[in-house]
């Protein structure tokens, strides 16, 4: 197959039987070239590239690149929002968590929009991740990095 | 929270016509309300929407680009039903790393409260 590049679709990315066939085409390639067809994307169309990785990437350690690189990309409050729906269901919460300390020195920008968005995915009765989600908050609340006040979730499930 | 980029958006006026909402463009075309949409509310009551998905563009719409400016009262986001049952809300919710709405203050969302759900309740 000869090799795919984003920008050839730019303008072909209207509808979803387009964005189907794409996937099928992504799938018959080694998993480090979709991947990397996937950035390319990340510049074309922000959603699309995301339902692509969710749809034709299974490595994690791919996937979690994925999401370490929106961390470092994202540049207002709302956007990681669309990282974590497309890449939490394929992660984990608790390994999405992960990545979010690992990445807080680098990114903590990134990190502290995301923890506002991770209130719709932790569940609250699972006790272990509520206690991770609650550290990470305290640990990036140290560091002084901006985050929303999330008291009122923590003083009900914390 | 920090220094946002701001990308206005051309969003849409929601209205409540002929028991189901509406999305009103600048230029008057009324379509049912339908698919997932951002929201905001602004200091008149009026609620504007637009898709996440912002056609063409590549990229996607958020509560800051809607507002492009103006005063907000209240923000979130609503699913409306599918082709069989345009113009009707599934739900909504308070969703916007932007401007955090409380949950407390739904009434300022101007939807039904029945189909109100707290973003991380």
């Amino acid at each position: 197959m000869a090799i795919m590049h984003a920008i050839d679709y730019a303008e072909k990315l209207r509808d979803t039987a387009t964005e189907r066939e794409l996937a099928k085409k992504l799938r018959s390639l080694p998993e480090e070239e979709r991947f990397a067809f996937i950035l390319e994307m990340l510049e074309v169309n922000l959603l699309v590239a995301l339902e692509l990785a969710s749809a034709c990437l299974r490595r994690q350690d791919l996937l979690t690149r994925l999401l370490e690189h929106g961390l470092a990309q994202v540049k207002d409050l709302s956007t990681i929002k669309y990282w974590l729906e497309h890449l939490i269901p394929r992660l984990g919460v608790r390994r999405v968590l992960g990545v979010l300390r690992e990445q807080l020195d680098a990114h903590p920008f990134g990190v502290g929009s995301a923890l506002y968005h991770m209130l719709g995915y932790v569940k609250k009765d699972d006790t272990n991740t509520v206690d991770a989600f609650r550290e990470l908050y305290d640990e990036a609340s140290r560091k002084g990095v901006r985050l929303p006040d999330l008291r009122g979730f923590f003083n009900k499930h914390g | 929270m920090g220094t946002e980029a701001v990308h206005p958006v051309d969003g849409y006026r929601l209205d409540w016509q002929n028991d189901r909402w509406v999305s009103v463009s600048e230029s008057g075309v009324v379509r049912s309300a339908t698919g997932r949409r951002i929201f905001i509310v602004t200091e008149d009551g009026t609620i504007y929407v637009s898709p996440r998905r912002i056609a063409g563009a590549g990229r996607v719409a958020s509560h800051a680009d809607l507002a492009g400016g103006r005063d907000v009262l209240y923000a979130g986001e609503i699913q409306f039903s599918g082709r069989t049952n345009r113009g009707q809300i599934r739900w909504w919710n308070n969703q916007s790393g932007h401007y955090l709405p409380g949950s407390e203050c739904a009434q300022q969302g101007g939807m039904p409260l029945d189909l109100f759900r707290p973003f991380g309740a």
